[in-house]
């Protein structure tokens, strides 16, 4: 078990950190401080990110505390408190993402796609709004292949046939935009449950 | 469907949770295979041992609960929380 002066202070330092009330980025600059010290000793503690993590969240900064969130579970992969902190945060970028009111080039788009991608968080709505992001900002070819990639992903999303028919016509190819809108009609008709056709009779 | 090793862990821990009020002997079992199938994947995990450490705290086996904390201090010297139970047993051991 480490002891000494050393981590004697680092602890202060840490206790400091959280019984900060007023000054919110002081607070965050003792807890970075404390994670630096820490790896220089040799220790990435879950803890002191999970903590972290908790002050960015309250602070606004989502994607700061996702980030020390996936360090905290990296250090600590079976901790369930984190895991589900995490799967909130991911939550909440994927809602920052879709947000409806958000403009189609807007330029966070790409960096909160990346994060929710490199993290394996990203649902179908947030390709959707990748690829129409790259559409709105003239990069078909990129939103050609995003969109075909979510059509593999999620065959059954009519969405997603959707967007890659536009992408496709954008382009000008015609043929796919056609097998793309055949997809539509395809995954829009419902099976009957079981094969049965009619009304269950008691 | 297969579930992952690491997927059966979490479900172990989530079992322990939820028996650790009315059933804590149980909760007890489910964490020690869990912690015992993390160390046969390589994982060693503060939390999964802090776990452990409050309930056997709770179930007034403090000498077992001061050998759990000690183990999340090795791993996470900087656990406040742990530290904090580890000031709580020592006294109790006095």
């Amino acid at each position: 078990m480490l002891t000494g002066t050393k981590l004697e202070a680092l602890l202060a330092k840490l206790r400091r950190a959280l019984e900060e009330r007023g000054d919110a980025e002081a607070a965050e600059k003792l807890f970075r401080e404390v994670v630096a010290e820490a790896q220089r000793l040799g220790f990435a503690s879950a803890y002191v990110h999970y903590v972290l993590a908790g002050a960015l969240d309250r602070m606004g900064k989502l994607e700061m505390a996702f980030d020390e969130l996936k360090k905290a579970m990296k250090a600590d992969p079976l901790a369930l408190p984190m895991r589900h902190s995490f799967e909130d945060v991911a939550a909440r970028l994927r809602a920052a993402l879709a947000d409806p009111a958000r403009a189609a080039d807007d330029a966070a788009v790409p960096r909160l796609y990346a994060l929710l991608v490199e993290a394996g968080e990203a649902d179908l709505e947030s390709h959707l709004v990748m690829v129409r992001f790259a559409v709105a900002t003239a990069q078909l070819e990129r939103a050609r292949v995003l969109a075909e990639a979510v059509t593999t992903l999620f065959p059954a999303a009519r969405e997603a046939w959707e967007a890659l028919a536009r992408v496709a016509r954008a382009q000008g190819d015609v043929a796919r935009a056609t097998a793309a809108e055949a997809e539509v009609a395809v995954v829009g008709v419902q099976i009957p449950l079981f094969g049965v056709e009619g009304k269950a009779m008691a | 469907m297969v579930s992952e090793p690491k997927d059966e862990i979490l479900l172990k821990v989530q079992a322990a949770q939820s028996l650790s009020s009315e059933d804590p002997e149980k909760a007890e079992l489910f964490l020690r295979s869990a912690l015992k199938d993390a160390e046969a994947l390589g994982h060693s995990s503060p939390t999964l041992h802090l776990h452990l450490a409050e309930l056997l705290y709770r179930l007034r086996r403090t000498r077992q609960a001061l050998e759990e904390v000690i183990e999340v201090l090795e791993l996470d010297p900087f656990n406040l929380v742990a530290l904090k139970l580890h000031g709580v047993l020592g006294r109790r051991l006095r």
